[in-house]
């Protein structure tokens, strides 16, 4: 070891960083050299002095002079306080979430509400397009007057301008055009029924059926798992001036708890169909005309094949006619019956498989649940989006204000 | 005293504080600042000779903190981050003197170590007068201020801001094996010193560890 590591070793022991085994080749070294002994004394009696050594104390009018400085750094380059730091922070903030769980209860209240509305409507059945109207009783009533308005339609005679031409121009002759026509209109009805007795309902509804003069066009009938029907679907045709009286007897079958009203006007269809039968009519007279009067062998012939035409055109438009007849003669009314859900009263042992359907019935409603309640927390900040807005802007504001209050409170203080 | 301890850690009052300071508060940071005044104050003593130089050098210093202080990101100590720029404050100064006044010095930082450094210290101008007084702080700033700066700066970090190697390595901008060399040349420099004088003036002979007489 030479003198010159021995300094930066004696330098590293005052600091207390010399490892010990160095510390021990170091002391031997001293023991041989004078100079490097002088050098741990007085390096260590330093050490020690100027621990010892008291700090200067800085200038009286430095913490003043800063101050003055600082507050005119702050007045040229203000600063930002961050919002968290601010005193009313806690406040707005507590203000902000009571808001929230005001809106989110109300949001809650909404969607359960929304949530009945779906349940309600899914239990009303299709709605197809028609004319929909939930009631309860007042149904004997409305359905007269749906009727009667359309009696009253049926007098009001009279085809629509684009008919009369159409029969002048096929040379419909002028008494028919003006005769009183009657409007053909097909009407169908769609009833929910609820009734206490199934059989006995669907019974009845037969009979109705037979009795305005008319029959049961299909029907269907489910059991639940003790075969006891409680649900079941009919359709009836009733003679259509009969519409009205047969309506009110199912109403006294039970319950009507949805009802629907579909008419299709066939008017102009209908005597469409009766002008072209009737052109073809007076085609056969002319043809039967030249066949009486016909001569050669080939007319015979050549009239025959048109009539057969003629004829197979007639029949054609005279099953339409039919047709027609029957749909607007005869009323279609569509019944969905059930019978309300009971609880049953045999205590069956159900097992686990069911228990865990309903655990895991629970667990996705709980799912839904909360996912419905994200969207609806969601929908509830933007829908209060202007509101967000006025609450920034008012809050800016107020910030604002305070600074420019602290600054002005700093330069009058001077310090 | 270990080395590992510091002359102040960094509380949570004190992450409190400069949190506070961030956002314009004055108060903050002039409790923020006070254990660290003192020491910076010192610093500039120590290195610029002179005590309105210091006092200039301190507020500039304490300022640039406030400024700097919304960029400072805590991933060093409060107190290590502050002597950094009261040292990069000395060296404005002492930039600005030498060329004023034509002084030489060598620069604070930096790696231009070598072995063969022709002035560690320079005491040619220690005035008899101070160790005659006997009055041991001031001879004892008289033997620091005999160092070359880089020298001195090391010494000053060590032995009155009490801060650790490692942290007086960063503070320079120098590895730690530099510190190290520069302590122990700089001890072994103001040692030869005292002993020389302690030939001299029996009055400095406690200093050197030696008895008086």
């Amino acid at each position: 070891m030479n003198c010159q590591q021995a300094q930066e070793w004696i330098s590293l022991a005052i600091d207390e960083m010399l490892p010990a085994e160095e510390q021990e080749q170091l002391a031997a070294h001293c023991q041989d050299c004078d100079a490097c002994r002088a050098l741990v004394a007085a390096g260590s009696a330093l050490h020690a002095s100027f621990s010892q050594m008291a700090l200067p104390e800085v200038p009286d009018h430095f913490a003043c002079q800063l101050r003055q400085r600082l507050t005119m750094e702050n007045n040229e380059h203000p600063r930002r306080q961050p919002i968290y730091l601010h005193k009313w922070f806690k406040g707005i903030a507590a203000a902000a979430c009571l808001m929230l769980l005001f809106g989110l209860s109300g949001v809650w209240l909404n969607f359960s509400a929304g949530g009945a509305d779906t349940k309600a409507s899914d239990a009303g059945g299709s709605a197809n397009g028609w004319a929909t109207e939930e009631t309860t009783s007042d149904m004997p009533s409305d359905s007269s007057v749906f009727l009667q308005e359309d009696s009253v339609a049926a007098d009001d005679v009279g085809l629509d301008a684009d008919t009369q031409e159409y029969m002048t121009q096929e040379g419909v002759s002028a008494s028919q055009s003006t005769e009183v026509l009657e409007r053909k209109i097909i009407q169908d009805v769609y009833l929910q029924l609820k009734v206490e007795d199934f059989d006995e309902a669907y019974q009845k509804l037969n009979d109705l059926a037979q009795q305005y003069g008319g029959y049961t066009v299909s029907g269907e009938v489910y059991t639940n798992e003790n075969d006891i029907a409680t649900s079941g679907f009919i359709s009836l045709r009733v003679e259509a001036d009969s519409l009205s009286q047969a309506l009110s007897d199912i109403q006294q079958l039970g319950a009507i708890t949805e009802r629907q009203f579909h008419t299709d006007d066939v008017t102009y269809e209908y005597y469409d169909t009766q002008s072209r039968l009737e052109q073809y009519e007076k085609q056969k007279t002319r043809l039967l005309d030249f066949y009486q009067k016909a001569e050669s062998i080939e007319d015979l012939l050549a009239l025959e094949q048109e009539l057969n035409r003629v004829q197979m055109e007639l029949d054609a438009l005279q099953g339409t006619m039919n047709y027609y007849d029957q749909l607007t003669a005869l009323s279609l009314i569509s019944i969905n019956l059930y019978t309300p859900s009971r609880y049953d009263v045999a205590v069956e042992p159900r097992g686990f498989a069911g228990f865990w359907r309903d655990v895991q019935e629970a667990f996705l409603n709980g799912v839904n649940g909360a996912l419905d309640f994200c969207a609806g927390l969601l929908l509830f900040i933007v829908r209060l989006f202007p509101l967000w807005l006025v609450l920034a802007l008012a809050l800016a504001f107020i910030f604002r204000r305070r600074r420019k209050n602290r600054l002005k409170q700093d330069g009058q203080n001077g310090v | 005293m270990p080395i590992f301890s510091r002359a102040s850690t960094s509380t949570k009052e004190e992450q409190e504080r400069i949190k506070a300071c961030r956002a314009g508060n004055i108060d903050a940071f002039a409790d923020l600042i006070v254990p660290y005044q003192q020491h910076v104050f010192h610093i500039g003593l120590q290195m610029l000779h002179n005590p309105e130089d210091a006092a200039d050098m301190l507020q500039e210093t304490m300022l640039k903190a406030y400024r700097g202080l919304p960029s400072f990101r805590g991933e060093a100590q409060f107190s290590t981050w502050l002597y950094r720029i009261a040292v990069n404050c000395c060296r404005d100064f002492l930039r600005k003197a030498y060329k004023q006044k034509e002084l030489s010095f060598s620069d604070l930082t930096g790696e231009g170590d070598g072995d063969g450094e022709p002035n560690i210290a320079d005491y040619s101008f220690m005035p008899e007068q101070a160790v005659l007084d006997g009055e041991s702080d001031a001879y004892l700033r008289r033997l620091i201020a005999g160092l070359s700066p880089k020298y001195r700066l090391a010494i000053i970090l060590r032995e009155f801001c009490d801060l650790s190697y490692e942290e007086i390595g960063r503070i320079t901008n120098v590895s730690q094996g530099t510190v190290k060399s520069r302590l122990s040349r700089a001890r072994a420099a103001m040692s030869r010193q005292a002993l020389l004088d302690a030939e001299q003036f029996p009055q400095a002979a406690r200093l050197t560890g030696q008895k008086e007489g």
